[in-house]
């Protein structure tokens, strides 16, 4: 094989590499952000049925408190994925503070405001980082992810080559 | 003595929740305001700074961060300058747990220079 072929083939290594890891990054975004908007109403649907059943305060604030975590941590985990700040954390402290004993904790109504609040920016904010970029965006973001994968597989060229010289020496 | 660290979950209860001994009777064992009473009010007067770590749990309702922090002011009666120059709290992953104390604080603080300028009116 020529070094041209060699060098062609590098690079259309990358590019599928790079294309493939993309989408996979992707639909990884896409997952935990249905996932962590399918928690944040399965809590509302579980404050409702405890509003409705006159469960005590405390018990509907320990329940509420225990799945609050949980979704902060799934907020973590896409603004993780994502790395950067995508959706921050101020709808979930508004969660956190319900007070079931008064209002607006004691009214599903209000509740509900609050909840579907973080639901409504948790969309938005996919929607606007992922979906509505205009062509510009695009092609800086692709860059950005090609330059990333190929410092990522050049690494990788240079501890196989490491390796091979090692054993070659041995 | 000057600075003092409080772990909530070691020095006080591994599972704290609720204001009072309303909510946790007969006691109020774990409580926001059994907090507030046997660790953060001595020592808040016993030293100049004092940080409360929140770590190791992530279930605090909002019931027992009012009752703790928030009541330093409105049951305790310490003056809100106080609170805020000498106590501070951290939640190394929760953030929205700070939030929340903060929150409860500054109501709490409102209220009472509320009451305050009332109090000099009259």
């Amino acid at each position: 094989m020529t070094n041209t072929q060699l060098i062609m083939t590098f690079i259309g290594w990358i590019v599928i590499f790079a294309i493939s890891a993309r989408t996979l990054r992707r639909n990884e975004i896409s997952r935990v952000k249905d996932n962590l908007v399918k928690k944040i109403e399965d809590h509302l649907k579980i404050i409702d049925s405890l509003l409705k059943s006159d469960s005590a305060p405390l018990e509907i604030e320990t329940i509420s408190n225990s799945r609050c975590a949980q979704v902060e941590f799934y907020i973590e985990q896409l603004n993780y994925i994502v790395r950067f700040k995508l959706i921050s954390k101020k709808n979930t402290a508004l969660i956190r503070e319900l007070d079931f004993r008064s209002s607006p904790g004691n009214d599903i109504s209000s509740v509900s405001e609050i909840f579907y609040d973080l639901i409504e920016e948790i969309e938005s904010e996919y929607f606007n980082e992922y979906l509505k970029t205009g062509l510009p965006r695009r092609i800086k973001l692709l860059i950005l992810d090609l330059l990333e994968y190929i410092v990522i597989t050049l690494c990788f060229a240079a501890i196989t080559g490491i390796a091979w010289l090692s054993l070659k020496f041995i | 003595m000057k600075s003092l660290e409080i772990t909530v979950v070691k020095d006080f209860n591994p599972h704290p929740k609720g204001r009072d001994e309303k909510d946790v009777p007969p006691d109020g064992k774990g409580t926001g305001k059994h907090f507030r009473e046997s660790c953060l009010e001595p020592a808040m007067k016993k030293h100049e700074q004092v940080h409360v770590t929140l770590d190791g749990y992530n279930r605090y309702g909002p019931s027992f961060l009012d009752e703790a922090f928030a009541g330093l002011i409105h049951s305790s009666g310490i003056p809100p300058k106080e609170v805020f120059n000498k106590l501070t709290y951290s939640h190394s992953t929760l953030k929205s747990i700070e939030d929340v104390i903060k929150s409860r604080i500054n109501s709490a603080a409102t209220v009472y220079l509320q009451k305050n300028i009332e109090n000099n009116q009259e």
